[in-house]
């Protein structure tokens, strides 16, 4: 027993590192913690509804949207970083969380807000809406005022706009002697 | 239509009235049997020799105003799978029980009773996973108890407590798992006569997480993720079952590059947790060179496994019809490089720890269990095999890639732990050869990894079965328009533990610990589904409270 043991011992030699005074042994396929690129996040939100454990969360504060990732809940799927469409998620080989400061668990990225016209609330980003002015301009999309409106606005904008326009239809059908 | 209509033939020949068989698929009978024939049914077809796989209760007062049993059944032989769909009484659900008739399904009936609130007639019925102060009839997983309802309705003893004491909060650390085997949360009592066992109780289900309420209110697309976390050892395997039953379901079809790939991880899986045990065993015969080479050894596999899906252990690149990685000829022949290495290694290490006469002689004849136990227990994965049932699901209820490979199914007949050891040794070998010849196709079969384009149709019945390391994952699933309507997990160990008893009878107190870890038992699989904290079953009752000497 010994003998077979010594020899197998002798022949593998130390297999561990001395971490962490020594780099730990990852390969570059690890899939790690994630840390927002604030200059190319638009605040869309689409990370936050792939992730399967809630660590992405949208939450709007005061004037502000903030996309908040945090790395308590992560499950490293990387399935943000995939779904995300600006690029804005950066993943990293870094897989240890050990802190004495709670809030070093975060990465946030504050987006001013842009309030609605009509009521004034704040509903989306004004990157986010920035961008899609640019995709409709460059689709030759005229942007309609109707746009600016957060999507409770709008929804009343388009009840009343087709109310208007379903009593203009009978005001006609009545002058006209149809039913 | 081959398998399917052979056995729709025996069991019309056998009694049951054919009109009440419907043929899902070429592999499936679904069977609804009316409450007072299912004892007779269920005693038929044990008789017939199919095996119980699982049984799941379901909850269809909002689908057709009943409560359902499911009872599944194989014939691995004909490579069939028969489910009988019980009705019950949506207002007193009560079912007569069949564990005279099939003793497999005693836990099933309890986590029935304990989680949906089935009644089972003619039997005692005890509380298998909920804790001794949740509520009595608040059955969680029942369709009207809401997760909500059940946080404001379950007041764990710990708050009587730390309200006595003025706490703000309180956390609940059960300090020092019970562990005769394995470092985990699960207490064995053994009854002894002199050295011998005599009986033996299991107290478990400590870790109850409540994963398969959770999945109710989860996307399909997202539950892998979860399904994946029910074990840390042999969790791909549970991903990989959950995303059949859905694609079994919904009749999606997986592109062959995919079904390699979760083959190839499927066995990479396989390798590094029957390394892992072979270094627990050792570890627990105070060997623990042996362990430290074993793990050594291991930690090839995890970086492969890291290599070629970018984590560790959870890989979580399974999606419900496919993967979401491709794996490209670099990481194929990083692949090939490393199961040459553990060609090499793997025999080296086997005649240094396993084949060390000391060792030998602590496996052999110790912790048997006979052919007959295990057939009647419904034992499964090595520890059948290892007792003559030459039951794989790989081979008989062939998914992924596993019926176009070729590979033998090690099977040794003395029941003991040692025939348990040379069935997962032999079983290593396998593996290899398998990644190899998946490696082979995956450098031939190109094409998508991902078939993304399904429709959902909400109460359609899946099953998903997958040979993981220590036997079959079964899933059970019901389909709803956005989430589940109801997922059903059985781990291996689940189907297994009851067997102990039989194993430990009779055996020399120093065997118990290695024969409780010769089944290679994955408690927190087992326990699965609900809360948090303590826990009872049968007669004792042991809590936090009383190990920290509240």
């Amino acid at each position: 027993m010994i003998h077979r043991i010594l020899a197998l011992a002798l022949k593998s030699g130390v297999a561990t590192v001395r971490y962490p005074r020594q780099p730990p042994i990852l390969t570059e396929e690890f899939r790690g913690f994630l840390v927002f690129d604030p200059t190319k996040c638009v605040g869309c939100g689409a990370c936050t509804r792939v992730c399967p454990a809630n660590a992405m969360n949208l939450e709007i504060r005061g004037n502000e949207i903030v996309v908040e990732y945090f790395a308590g809940r992560c499950i490293l799927c990387h399935l943000c970083f995939y779904a995300c469409p600006f690029g804005a998620l950066v993943a990293t080989t870094s897989f240890d969380r050990t802190t004495t400061n709670f809030e070093d668990l975060f990465d946030r990225v504050a987006h001013e807000g842009a309030a609605c016209p009509s009521c004034g609330s704040i509903h989306a980003t004004k990157r986010l809406i920035q961008f899609v002015d640019l995709v409709l301009k460059s689709e030759g999309i005229e942007i309609e005022d109707r746009l600016r409106l957060c999507p409770e606005c709008r929804r009343i904008e388009a009840l009343r706009a087709l109310n208007a326009f379903r009593i203009g239809m009978e005001r006609e059908g009545v002058e006209h002697g149809v039913e | 239509m081959g398998s399917a209509a052979r056995v729709l033939e025996t069991l019309v020949s056998s009694g049951i009235d054919r009109s009440r068989i419907e043929v899902l698929d070429d592999r499936t009978l679904l069977v609804e049997v009316p409450r007072n024939e299912l004892r007779n049914v269920v005693a038929t077809l044990r008789r017939l020799g199919a095996r119980p796989r699982t049984m799941a209760a379901c909850d269809d007062r909002s689908r057709d105003g009943v409560y359902r049993l499911l009872y599944v059944y194989a014939f691995d032989d004909l490579g069939t799978t028969t489910i009988l769909s019980v009705a019950l009484d949506p207002r007193k659900p009560v079912a007569p029980t069949v564990i005279d008739v099939d003793p497999a399904l005693d836990w099933y009936e309890l986590e029935a009773w304990d989680l949906m609130g089935i009644e089972f007639e003619g039997r005692k019925l005890r509380r298998l996973i909920l804790p001794e102060d949740w509520p009595s009839n608040l059955h969680p997983l029942r369709k009207d108890v809401s997760i909500e309802e059940m946080k404001k309705l379950y007041k764990p003893l710990a708050t009587w407590r730390g309200l006595e004491i003025g706490a703000d909060s309180v956390a609940l650390i059960p300090v020092g798992p019970y562990h005769p085997a394995l470092h985990e949360p699960e207490l064995f009592v053994l009854y002894l006569r002199g050295e011998k066992v005599v009986d033996i109780d299991y107290l478990g289900f400590m870790v109850h997480r409540g994963i398969e309420k959770l999945a109710e209110s989860m996307t399909y697309d997202k539950v892998p993720f979860i399904a994946e976390r029910i074990c840390g050892i042999c969790g791909y395997a549970h991903s990989v079952a959950y995303c059949q039953a859905v694609e079994h379901a919904l009749r999606i079809e997986v592109p062959d590059r995919a079904r390699y790939i979760r083959t190839l991880l499927l066995e990479v899986e396989r390798i590094h947790s029957h390394l892992l045990w072979i270094g627990v065993a050792c570890h627990l015969l105070g060997f623990d060179t042996g362990f430290m080479h074993t793990w050594r050894i291991r930690e090839k596999v995890m970086v492969l496994a890291e290599k070629l899906t970018g984590s560790r252990k959870m890989y979580g690149i399974n999606i419900v019809g496919g993967v979401r990685m491709d794996i490209d000829s670099d990481k194929l022949s990083y692949a090939e490089k490393v199961i040459e290495e553990l060609r090499r290694e793997v025999p080296r290490l086997i005649s240094a720890t396993i084949s060390v006469p000391q060792v030998r002689k602590r496996l052999s004849g110790t912790g048997i269990l006979e052919k007959s136990d295990a057939t009647r227990y419904a034992v499964v994965g090595p520890t059948a095999r290892g007792s003559g049932v030459p039951i794989d699901v790989r081979k008989d209820h062939p998914y992924a890639a596993y019926g176009e490979l070729s590979f033998r199914v090690p099977t040794y007949s003395e029941g003991d732990n040692m025939a348990r050891t040379m069935v997962r040794v032999e079983e290593l070998e396998e593996s290899f050869s398998i990644v190899e010849q998946t490696i082979d196709a995956l450098r031939k079969v190109g094409g998508w990894i991902a078939n993304e384009e399904y429709e959902i149709v909400p109460g359609r019945l899946g099953i998903g079965s997958v040979e993981a390391p220590r036997g079959e994952d079964i899933h059970v699933l019901i389909t709803d328009r956005t989430t589940p309507y109801r997922w059903r997990v059985r781990a291996p160990t689940y189907q297994n533990l009851p067997a102990l008893r039989a194993m430990l009878r009779d055996c020399d107190l120093a065997d118990a610990p290695l024969t409780i870890a010769s089944i290679d038992p994955c408690f927190s699989c087992t326990d699965r589904i609900l809360i948090l904290d303590l826990r009872t079953g049968g007669v004792t009752i042991r809590s936090v409270r009383k190990v920290v000497g509240g």
